[in-house]
């Protein structure tokens, strides 16, 4: 997919680069296809997954060290600042139905870092916008990495099903 | 606002078919360029969105004024403003984008036009935006088990880029109000307060340079993209580690030089420095 994504990089370059090529001289046009090419990016690689639940009994996901946080990467300008901010919701609901199970993210429910190393992550709050660097490499290293994690607690009696929630994480350059 | 949040509500809804896969999903929208620059002689601009994910995306696109600032730690954050007072540089409420919704398939890419229709009797200056691309991978075919409780997270992600017009004569300078440093373990505590001038923001990039008795640079931390909207106070951690003891000065240097933004854009303003002496025991 990375290979897909460097193509549709190239093919965004070319097809931004005859309009500028009409106006600027070459040096310019090359500066702006580097701009191009730079564009700010999330992706998820993970959904935060808390798979099978026994009722009554609580389940933690942690951030640095579960293969089932949720996972995120950001790319972008090398060294530029962006922040990120998530909007927890506090229920996972199962359909449109009644039925839901509370979920918390505590102060330490995500972990951040530039380079592709969970274990090495820093523990952060998902609740508090995390301001940042993008990895101060040429593509494809430039980079930011999140982990989310999270805390179910079902019921005792917990009604069977599929119970989600959604996570909107927002994304942006601060300029700086 | 209101078509995010009826998407959001959707997402939740087909999510709930999707998780019995519960698959590593790899959706992403790309949104190039970052910054957009508009202007009374050219008010009309494109974004791209390029799908790189390999299922199909719904895509919502909002405006919403907003400027970066510093938080009371010193740290950077974007202010959104859903209602900007009178008065206020704002060009969301007359910037449009056609289309604001839209599903890009899977390696597809979408063009954004950007429209500028100012009123008539809007004074010179510069007037901002955000540009807010909210995406949602479309559910795969998939039923859902319920014999059992599972629970799962998916994501709605947003990107936010920023939109400048400008009108008429522009220009923009920054003035450093304050630069101090105390020594802590082994870094320099910094902050620094930026002001902006003239009517447009200031756009450039700030470095610093330690500087021993002698005038000679023995430490430098790199140049670091800086945007004054209306006035910063930030701080930053300067590693002094393996220094000789003895009396420096802290150079800060700020430029309107960026990589990041094309030149045409820039707005040329005299380079500015200041310094504080700092002692290292």
């Amino acid at each position: 997919m990375k290979r897909l994504g460097a193509l549709m990089l190239s093919l965004l370059a070319a097809a931004v680069m005859p309009r500028l090529a009409g106006a600027q001289s070459s040096g310019l046009v090359t500066a702006m296809v580097e701009v191009a090419n730079d564009p700010l990016i999330i992706q998820p690689f993970a959904s935060l997954d808390f798979g099978q639940l026994v009722p009554g009994t609580p389940l933690s996901i942690a951030p640095r060290t579960s293969a089932s946080a949720g996972k995120f990467e950001i790319r972008g300008v090398r060294r530029a600042e962006f922040t990120l901010d998530f909007t927890l919701p506090t229920l996972l609901r199962a359909g449109n139905g009644p039925y839901t199970i509370p979920l918390t993210f505590g102060g330490a429910a995500a972990c951040h870092t530039a380079q592709d190393n969970q274990n090495a992550c820093s523990l952060i709050d998902p609740s508090v916008t995390l301001t940042a660097r993008i990895r101060n490499q040429t593509p494809p290293d430039n980079t930011h990495y999140v982990w989310l994690g999270g805390t179910v607690s079902p019921s005792p009696t917990q009604f069977p099903g599929v119970y989600t929630a959604v996570v909107i994480a927002t994304v942006q350059y601060t300029g700086n | 606002m209101k078509r995010l949040s009826t998407l959001v509500a959707r997402a939740a809804v087909v999510a709930t078919t999707a998780i019995a896969l519960w698959p590593v999903v790899a959706d992403a929208v790309l949104v190039a360029p970052h910054a957009l620059f508009l202007s009374d002689r050219s008010r009309s601009g494109q974004i791209y969105l390029v799908n790189q994910g390999n299922t199909a995306e719904e895509v919502i696109i909002a405006l919403q004024f907003g400027y970066p600032e510093t938080d009371s730690a010193g740290a950077m954050r974007i202010r959104l403003v859903e209602t900007p007072e009178p008065g206020a540089p704002s060009a969301a409420e007359w910037l449009r984008a056609f289309p604001r919704r839209v599903l890009v398939e899977a390696g597809q890419r979408q063009a954004v036009r950007i429209q500028a229709t100012p009123p008539a009797t809007l004074p010179d200056g510069e007037y901002w935006s955000r540009l807010i691309v909210t995406s949602q991978a479309q559910p795969p075919s998939a039923a859902g088990r319920d014999s059992a409780v599972r629970a799962g997270v998916t994501f709605a992600l947003r990107t936010i880029t920023s939109i400048t017009f400008r009108k008429g004569v522009v220009q923009t300078g920054v003035r450093l109000d304050s630069l101090s440093a105390r020594l802590t373990a082994d870094s320099l505590e910094t902050w620094i307060g930026l002001a902006r001038e003239g009517n447009a923001a200031f756009l450039g990039s700030l470095r610093f340079e330690l500087r021993d008795s002698t005038n000679q640079v023995v430490r430098e931390w790199g140049t670091t993209p800086i945007a004054v909207y209306y006035r910063l106070l930030r701080r930053f951690d300067l590693p002094v580690d393996s220094l000789a003891p003895g009396s420096y000065r802290l150079f800060a240097l700020v430029s309107t030089a960026r990589q990041d933004i094309a030149p045409q854009h820039v707005l040329p303003t005299a380079p500015v420095e200041q310094s504080v002496g700092i002692l290292l025991p």
